[in-house]
């Protein structure tokens, strides 16, 4: 079989681990911990999003359900092993920042409420990088297929630039918050939606157009810094 | 046919264009001037692989010049050039500079980032004006499209970039060099490493998805 990709560095997978910020928008490869999962284990598990996310939402709200599989210990892997073999597991080497390995599981799948997911319980979140590579081996466990990481890179552009500059937005709005911050995060990501959608879905249209995107990050961080001006970003 | 002084009537059937036409150099004549072109092609070659070393060194020291100015600014300012005023993405300016997105986001609030990653951030930013001297329009922009590679390839000038292709990018961008250039001076196994078997195509439900490249 072609070969699948390993990560350069471990800690590339990861663009958040332990403390993750309430800003990052709910991802593919997002990790919860202490979550109750009926169908997948009796007690407290850890588990991580596996749903594409072009799959988990419906316009601007999340789907009802979201597609998660078990995250457990697992084996050390060197990286010919990561390559060729263990194609049932995404490895999460430093998940917890310390030694031990851990893997999503691919073959332990459920759909949970997306209320069994609070922000609060994220103990890692994908970087980029991570999450093609999660993309790779899922696509892999389920068709055999080797698909290279740039291509899966370009189809998910447009994803990567929305949950990028809704992060903007909420962080520049958690900057000036006077409420509560899970309260400014909601307002914060019903106003970027609205913003997206705003004269007949404009701005949402040019985000399916990749060469758009530098143009589209202009104006939406220029639009940004006029609704919080004194955010610090 | 040559013409001959011994055979007058013959000469006179001929005119003055075909003997022009059909007037053939002696052997010794045609490969003397054959190797005079030789070695005018030899000298231009020559000529022209100077001229582009000069070009790149001069360059460079623009650049370098540039960089020096444009670290100068505070790392919050030249975050600001890029990502606002260029546009680009988080994930490639951290991508470029070689560090995580987390700590691109953390030198937004403290513009803590160390001396060596100011300079590759003020780097970029010349990098992106060199761009615009070159005519290109909107510099992140075109940074992120891919190369006009043959099918099947999907490298983008940023792929160049962080590898390394600074000058040939520009020379491709300024019209001196081409896309295949760029890519091999700083991916050189490209075309075996990067080939793929898939496109990607706008589907119906207004995403992006993959499909297999028909060749």
């Amino acid at each position: 079989m072609s070969e699948l990709d390993a990560p350069d560095d471990p800690d590339a997978l990861y663009q958040a681990r332990g403390d993750v910020p309430i800003s990052l928008p709910i991802m593919q490869g997002d990790v919860y911990a202490g979550i109750t999962v009926p169908g997948l284990a009796d007690e407290l598990t850890t588990v991580a999003i596996v749903m594409h996310p072009c799959s988990m939402r419906a316009g601007a709200s999340l789907r009802p359900k979201i597609t998660v599989a078990a995250v457990t210990r697992y084996q050390r892997l060197r990286d010919a092993e990561w390559r060729t073999g263990h194609v049932n597991v995404m490895p999460l080497p430093g998940l917890r920042q310390t030694a031990d390995w851990y893997a999503i599981d691919f073959r332990e799948v459920a759909a949970v409420p997306n209320g069994v997911l609070p922000p609060r319980s994220r103990i890692a979140a994908c970087s980029q990088q991570g999450i093609l590579l999660l993309q790779q081996r899922y696509a892999f466990h389920l068709t055999r297929l080797v698909v290279p990481l740039a291509n899966l890179n370009e189809v998910s552009q447009p994803v990567f630039t929305e949950s990028e500059l809704l992060t903007d937005w909420v962080d520049a709005a958690l900057d000036v918050a006077a409420d509560g911050a899970d309260a400014t995060v909601a307002e914060a990501e019903r106003a970027f939606h609205a913003y997206l959608d705003e004269d007949d879905r404009r701005r949402r249209k040019r985000l399916q157009q990749p060469h758009l995107h530098a143009d589209l990050r202009r104006e939406c961080r220029r639009e940004i810094a006029a609704r919080y001006p004194s955010a610090v970003g | 046919m040559t013409v001959s002084a011994e055979h007058p009537v013959a000469r006179d059937r001929v005119t003055a264009s075909e003997a022009v036409r059909d007037y053939t150099l002696p052997e010794s004549e045609t490969r003397a001037l054959a190797l005079r072109v030789a070695s005018l092609r030899d000298e231009t070659g020559l000529l022209h692989g100077d001229a582009s070393a000069l070009h790149h060194e001069t360059r460079e020291i623009d650049l370098k010049k540039r960089t020096t100015g444009k670290a100068r600014n505070s790392v919050r300012q030249l975050l600001h050039e890029l990502a606002v005023e260029r546009g680009m993405a988080w994930a490639d300016i951290a991508d470029l500079v070689g560090v995580s997105v987390a700590a691109v986001r953390k030198w937004r609030t403290d513009g803590g980032a160390t001396p060596d990653n100011r300079d590759r951030l003020a780097r970029l930013a010349a990098f992106l004006d060199g761009l615009e001297d070159c005519g290109v329009a909107d510099a992140a922009q075109w940074a992120e499209i891919a190369l006009p590679l043959p099918a099947g390839y999907t490298i983008t000038p940023l792929d160049v970039y962080r590898h390394g292709g600074e000058q040939e990018l520009l020379d491709f961008a300024c019209g001196h060099g081409t896309a295949e250039t760029a890519a091999d001076s700083a991916i050189p196994g490209w075309r075996q490493e990067r080939a793929s078997d898939f496109e990607v195509y706008d589907a119906a439900d207004g995403h992006r998805a993959l499909r297999m490249l028909r060749r």
